[in-house]
């Protein structure tokens, strides 16, 4: 019986050995396995399309791995996957080792706050004071004298970049130090609606998310956070959301899927998880 | 000695003396209070689902003298139906459960014959709504049976009768807060739009005099029992038919809401995973676990026995001894996280096996191989050294006596060890984060990703998913730890018992 | 094949020498595997050592653990970690000073006062404890122990506060079990020389068996501090994970580890090396707590046997 146990053992160290790559057909089967991965905004649309897309492929298995955009650019260079999602644009550096982004949806960042701020509406200049750091309660926009508890995501993040671009960098500000950091949109919907006096920034699709755990979207500059307002431009916090190849791509599967998400199907599965088509 | 009455002396020092002890054993048994109410909880959230709602219809209340009666399978999840998910379904908009209910079905809409013009005419419908939405028109006990047979079977028939076990009849909310536009006015940032159920009795019987209190603006709450009234005076609120309040488009304020359900089902252990486990069960995840658990021994068993064997039996080179002693201790005491890292850099990126089933056993493989070492050295140091005597003395060579004597022997140590190993490659996040990547599936093979029931309980927290799913995760797999634990005393206890022998 | 080779070991009357050879490949074999743990702790040191030896070049030793400015994507990056350090000191130490005294005064219960059932029930809940997963305990911290934290002191209940907390609970079995062995180590003797000279049980506790097994004590303490300082998923979850330098114990904070966690997975360059290099700050200092409770322990072990 222990003899059997050492064969087995045997054979199965050796076995994977011989596939080095993620790209290679593994011993005996035919199932051939791509991981793509990075930011959790892109996450819903590359799933919603992944499940279709793969029903017409039975041999082939793709998996998307959340890292968040950094990451996921970061393990894209690395071999670790071969495509990657981001919500934000690349840097100068990155598009310097030769690393292609494709826009396949655009999306805009909902702000929102937990149920016990009344506060319905801000300015862009109250919000980049607020997530700066230069205004620190709630009375100062109008609301309940209370601390705000700002909440962001963490530097890997595409929103976070994003999120800095669009509303600091106009005004040269930085970002506070003492915010609560979250690793996912997911995760800030939870904290946004679990913390008394929070605020956060999330992808819209995420909306519901914060919706049903009881905190509410606001409007900026009294513009409703809707797909219409982004693309009309009257929402002023929107952006563009990225798949990431290595250079232009070859035919491979790689390539199937990028056309298959600009495809029409692809688009509607992108307005059914709440993101914007590209118009 | 005579035995003298206690000096005060003394009955101080007994008191102290009993204070301490007591203490003592206050202190002890909080170890086992915390334990429960750890488990406890878990449990409790696990069985018990809390959910806040937020939605224009207000719950439980209704328009008297409705002419439809809704029925529905249980295993849709309703137990009531708001105006405007019905609305939604029969007008074709909207046919999946899961955003609604969570259950992953469709809706298959049945309604009796000669309604239907009642039908459109509640639900504002026209002929388009029907075709759009497949409803299928039947006989009253036809669509009864249909109902029954289909599990996100809905069905709207003129008056109650008799049900199936499987079907309930569901109250229909139809009932909106409408207020006056001044109530709702978006003034210096602040713009009232929902309030707490909880707070709709107490405003209709006065206790709430002015909208501030219900985090509005500075005016007059007034109590009305028309729409008209509602349009024309300022601060006034009634309750008034959705219908009615939608065709005048009218302002109303959302009502928040929490509901208790029931959380954990056993079919959540058998269902699949939907939408990378937003709905669902776990039924795989629980299979990658076995799966990575199995992978995960097959390294570390094998490589863990080997070194203990070593060590106990090939003693003669001491300074070896030592040196892998040292070795043993010091990767027990390496974090984690440390793990992770090596496997990130190691196994994913180095090797090339990206975020999949055998870089993240191999990480683990490497954290248990430490307790597998010291417990099998440990059971193999108890075996009597009488036995391996008369083995030799029969004439077996070392290889012999260990494979045939001094294993069997030590076997219920040994599988000891293994158990606990399993328990902790069971719990463990941090080494696997980013080595064995978070697919939900059945692991096609040992490179693909494959997420297992730790990481599931991870991800969903920081994904935002329910909590409730987290806790049902959660339930189950401090079921399978506390399993785990008893397999583990029995055969320790096995140990003993052959010990003694 | 192997089979076949037994069923030929079988007969002992011939092939002798390929038993013999066997021998000799199976002490080869054995130590082969016996060297593979080495080897694995050995190859994670040195990996380690090697990815972090370019941030030693670049960045002064200084400004990495006395600094508190980290900033890895700045336009000028720098990589202080001292808020780390000391945050994950005071969680640390708050998780102690939390979790002894319930630690000691079970162990002291159960050697000291068990008594059958009861005992056994309250050994079998610390096994339990030990046993439970750390997402567990981050999930029963969210839920629990957050709320609790922001009802009773303010804040957002996300906190050091409550990371330790969480942490007093995982650190109790390891403080429990090796306590409670070396207060049952000491010797019968000791103890009932202490009750002839009219000694009560919590005077003879205190001040002859206490002593007896201090080493054993700060043993258990040093073995405790080692996984409170290692632990990492239940403090990210309720930790805050903020980078600054903690002002109170329920401010927010990021321990060297939740650093490690959060930024592994994307971070390049000086970067990652800085990451590495914490993670070798980890080790070494875990590495110098276990040598410390080696040297402890058998030097208390001499000093018994004299």
């Amino acid at each position: 019986m222990k003899k059997v146990i050492l064969a087995v053992m045997i054979l199965t160290i050796l076995s994977p050995l011989g596939a080095a790559g993620s790209r290679e057909t593994v011993a005996q089967t035919p199932v051939e396995i791509y991981t793509f991965g990075g930011s959790s905004t892109v996450a819903p649309i590359v799933n919603g399309a992944l499940t279709s897309f793969l029903a017409d492929h039975k041999d082939v298995k793709i998996t998307y791995e959340t890292l968040g955009s950094s990451t996921g650019i970061k393990q894209l260079q690395e071999g670790t996957l071969s495509l990657a999602g981001s919500s934000r644009e690349l840097k100068s550096s990155e598009l310097q080792a030769g690393l292609k982004p494709i826009v396949i949806a655009l999306d805009g960042l909902s702000v929102a706050v937990n149920r016990n701020v009344p506060i319905a509406n801000l300015s862009m200049a109250e919000l980049a004071g607020i997530f700066s750091g230069e205004i620190v309660n709630w009375k100062s926009v109008g609301g309940p004298d209370a601390k705000i508890e700002v909440i962001v995501r963490d530097e890997t993040s595409g929103t976070y970049a994003s999120f800095k671009e669009i509303v600091l960098d106009p005004t040269k500000k930085q970002y506070k130090k003492d915010a609560i950091v979250a690793r996912e949109n997911g995760e800030l919907a939870t904290k946004i609606a679990a913390t008394p006096n929070a605020i956060g920034y999330i992808g819209m699709a995420f909306n519901h998310i914060v919706e049903e755990a009881g905190g509410h979207i606001l409007t900026i500059d009294q513009v409703v956070p809707t797909s219409d307002n982004v693309v009309n431009k009257s929402y002023p916090i929107s952006r563009s959301l990225y798949m990431v190849s290595i250079g232009d791509l070859q035919p491979s599967i790689e390539l199937d899927f990028i056309n298959y998400l600009l495809s029409s199907r692809g688009q509607a599965i992108v307005a059914e998880n709440d993101f914007i088509p590209l118009p | 000695m005579t035995r003298t009455a206690p000096t005060t002396f003394e009955r101080r020092r007994r008191r102290s003396d009993s204070v301490a002890v007591a203490m003592i054993k206050i202190w002890a048994f909080t170890a086992i209070v915390i334990l429960i109410v750890i488990i406890g909880y878990i449990v409790f959230k696990g069985m018990v689902s809390q959910s806040l709602q937020e939605s224009q219809i207000i719950p439980t209340f209704s328009t008297p003298d409705q002419s439809l009666v809704v029925i529905a399978n249980k295993k849709s999840g309703f137990h009531s139906m708001p105006y405007d998910v019905l609305r939604q379904f029969f007008d074709g908009r909207s046919f999946s459960l899961r955003r609604i209910t969570h259950v992953n079905e469709d809706v298959k809409l049945f309604y009796e014959t000669g309604l239907k013009s009642d039908i459109s005419e509640y639900l504002m419908l026209d002929e388009k709504s029907f075709q759009r939405s497949e409803a299928s028109q039947l006989s009253a006990s036809e669509v009864l049976k249909h109902v029954s047979a289909n599990p996100g079977g809905i069905g709207l028939i003129s008056k109650e009768t008799a049900l199936p076990s499987n079907v309930v009849k569901l109250q229909l909310e139809d009932v909106v807060l409408a207020v006056h536009p001044s109530v709702t006015e978006l003034l210096g940032n602040i713009k009232l739009s929902k309030i707490d159920q909880q707070a709709i009795k107490p405003l209709f019987n006065g206790e709430y005099t002015n909208w501030k209190e219900l985090q509005g603006q500075d005016l007059s709450i007034v109590v009305v029992t028309s729409l008209s009234e509602v349009r024309q005076i300022p601060g006034s609120v009634a309750l008034v038919p959705y219908r009615e309040a939608f065709l005048a488009q009218s302002e109303r304020l959302q009502v928040l809401s929490s509901q208790t359900r029931r959380n954990f089902t056993l079919r959540y252990i058998f269902e699949k995973p939907v939408e990378m486990g937003k709905y669902g069960g776990i039924s795989t995840i629980i299979g990658n676990t076995l799966l990575m658990v199995f992978v995960t021994l097959l390294f570390s068993v094998p490589l863990g026995v080997g070194s203990a064997v070593f060590m106990v039996e090939f003693r003669a080179n001491k300074r070896l001894l030592s040196i892998a002693r040292t070795g043993v201790d010091l990767l027990a005491g390496v974090p984690s996280i440390i793990f992770g890292l090596f496997g990130l850099l190691v196994f994913v990126q180095l090797a090339g096996w990206s975020f999949s089933l055998l870089s993240g056993s191999m990480t683990l493989a490497l954290m248990v191989l430490p307790t597998i070492i010291r417990t099998s050295e440990e059971a193999l140091l108890s075996v009597s050294p009488s036995l391996k005597e008369a083995s030799v003395a029969l004439g077996a060579t070392k290889w012999e006596t260990i494979i045939k004597v001094l294993l069997p022997a030590a076997s219920p140590g040994i599988v000891t060890g293994i158990i606990l190993a399993i328990g902790r490659a069971v719990g463990e996040t941090a080494a696997l984060i980013y080595t064995i990547g978070s697919g939900v599936d059945f692991a096609s093979g040992p490179l693909s990703s494959a997420r297992v029931l730790a990481m599931h309980i991870f991800l969903t927290i920081t994904e935002g998913q329910r909590m409730d799913r987290a806790f049902a995760s959660a339930m189950v797999l401090v079921f399978l730890v506390l399993f785990i634990n008893i397999l583990a005393r029995l055969s320790a206890r096995r140990l003993i018992r052959n010990g003694t022998n | 094949m192997i089979q076949t080779i037994g069923q030929a070991l079988g007969r002992r009357e011939k092939n002798q020498s390929i038993r013999k050879g066997l021998d000799a490949t199976a002490a080869k074999l054995l130590l082969l595997t016996a060297l593979v743990s080495l080897l694995a702790v050995v190859l994670i040191s040195l990996f380690i050592m090697a990815q972090s030896i370019p941030f030693f070049s670049e960045v002064p030793l200084r400004q990495f653990l006395f600094s508190t400015q980290w900033a890895p994507s700045a336009n000028y990056p720098t990589y202080g970690i001292f808020s780390f350090i000391v945050t994950s000191i005071i969680v640390t130490l708050l998780a102690l000073a939390f979790s002894t005294p319930i630690a000691l005064s079970t162990a002291i219960y159960l050697s000291e006062f068990a008594q059958g059932k009861m005992a056994s029930l309250l050994r079998q809940s610390i096994e339990l404890l030990a046993g439970i997963p750390s997402i567990i305990y981050g999930l029963f911290g969210i839920a629990v122990v957050v709320p609790l934290v922001r009802n009773t002191l303010g804040g957002n209940g996300y906190s050091l506060l409550s990371a330790s907390l969480i942490l007093a609970i995982m650190i109790l079995p390891t403080i429990i079990n090796v306590s409670e062995v070396s207060i049952r180590a000491v010797s019968r003797e000791l103890r009932e020389a202490s009750v002839a000279m009219g000694a009560t049980r919590w005077q003879t506790i205190k001040g002859v068996v206490l002593p007896a097994a201090k080493s054993g004590i700060v043993s258990s303490i040093i073995l405790g501090i080692g996984r409170a300082v290692g632990e990492t998923t239940a403090v990210l979850l309720v930790g805050g994970n903020a980078p600054i330098f903690p002002t109170s114990a329920i401010s927010m904070g990021r321990t060297l580890t939740m650093n490690i966690i959060t930024d592994m997975s994307y971070a390049e360059g000086t970067h990652m090396s800085a990451l590495f290099a914490t993670g070798i700050l980890l080790f070494a200092f875990i590495l110098v707590l276990n040598l410390i409770v080696v040297s402890v322990s058998r030097k208390s072990r001499l000093e018994s046997e004299r």
